[in-house]
């Protein structure tokens, strides 16, 4: 009897040391920080908008972003959207369909209606798609980001059709 | 005679609503950069209040004259002098590029993105090409 419930503590005991380990290591599962960018913060709640921020999106095996996502939900908020990035439109003359044409630029930091800064370290990488009105904000450190963003983006242009 | 003053004043009431209504049917025309490449900037005055507007293409600016002629017809004081047009093009460079190759098309969008260019890329399955265009 007394041996059974010895037994019992040991593995009550293990369970808790199990769960204490798990939340001294991966807190961040349990409190997920606040960190956000700042375009996320101006558009999230926004009517007709839906934001997301993704914190070190993967891009490849040693490319990691913060990224914005943003969708409107209705042309009102697409308004918005193309006035505040100064968003020039893809011509339907120039590709076969413009539902997985993908539009790329630069633009200065925090600053997406702004001409593009040619200082590139400061520069981040929009990426958008007009036939879905969503566009994604990358913030970018290093030149060697932009172009494994722009990679990853074209590539999948591919990938969606398949 | 209390009768009187009150109809007086409801009618003097009436008037000025329908007076400030009748002013604020004027508005602003909305500018869409998309479809035009001229841009107008439009100096102007309706009963003495200066106004400035920007208009993109010349369907926007044709219309926008069509309503101040219209408000001069209602009989608004507008002021409005061609010598205050100023027109500036955007320029709309456009560059293609088509390859089978999707680095090449990377390296080609960044090269231009750099240079300040928007770049759209699509990829046909028909060609098993990357059509890029480049436009600024």
């Amino acid at each position: 009897m007394n041996v059974k419930r010895f037994w019992t503590w040991v593995g009550i005991l293990l369970l808790v040391e199990l769960a204490a380990i798990t939340l001294c290591k991966r807190w961040y599962w349990f409190f997920p920080t606040r960190d956000v960018s700042e375009v996320y913060t101006k558009y999230a709640g926004t009517d007709g908008l839906n934001v997301v921020f993704l914190k070190d999106f993967k891009i490849n095996d040693s490319v990691f972003v913060d990224v914005t996502l943003i969708e409107a939900l209705d042309s009102a908020a697409w308004e918005l959207i193309e006035r505040d990035f100064r968003i020039i439109p893809p011509e339907e003359e120039d590709f076969h369909t413009l539902e997985t044409t993908v539009s790329l630029w630069l633009a200065p930091h925090n600053n997406y209606s702004s001409p593009m800064d040619t200082v590139n370290y400061d520069n981040d990488v929009i990426v958008m798609s007009y036939f879905k009105r969503t566009i994604a904000v990358f913030d970018v450190d290093s030149r060697n980001q932009i172009g494994a963003i722009f990679e990853y983006n074209i590539t999948k242009t591919k990938i969606k059709k398949k | 005679m209390n009768k009187k003053i009150l109809s007086i004043a409801l009618l003097a009431v009436i008037g000025t609503v329908a007076t400030g209504c009748q002013k604020e049917t004027f508005t602003n025309p909305q500018s869409s950069i998309a479809d035009n490449c001229t841009i107008y900037t439009v100096q102007y005055t309706v009963d003495g209040v200066s106004h400035t507007s920007t208009l993109y293409g010349e369907d926007e600016y044709n219309a926008f004259i069509l309503q101040l002629v219209m408000m001069a017809r209602e009989g608004h004081e507008v002021c409005f002098s061609n010598n205050n047009i100023v027109i500036s093009s955007l320029s709309k460079e456009k560059l293609y590029f088509s390859t089978r190759d999707a680095d090449e098309a990377t390296k080609w969008a960044v090269e231009k993105a750099n240079e300040g260019y928007t770049v759209h890329v699509d990829y046909d399955e028909g060609t098993g090409m990357y059509n890029c265009v480049a436009i600024k």
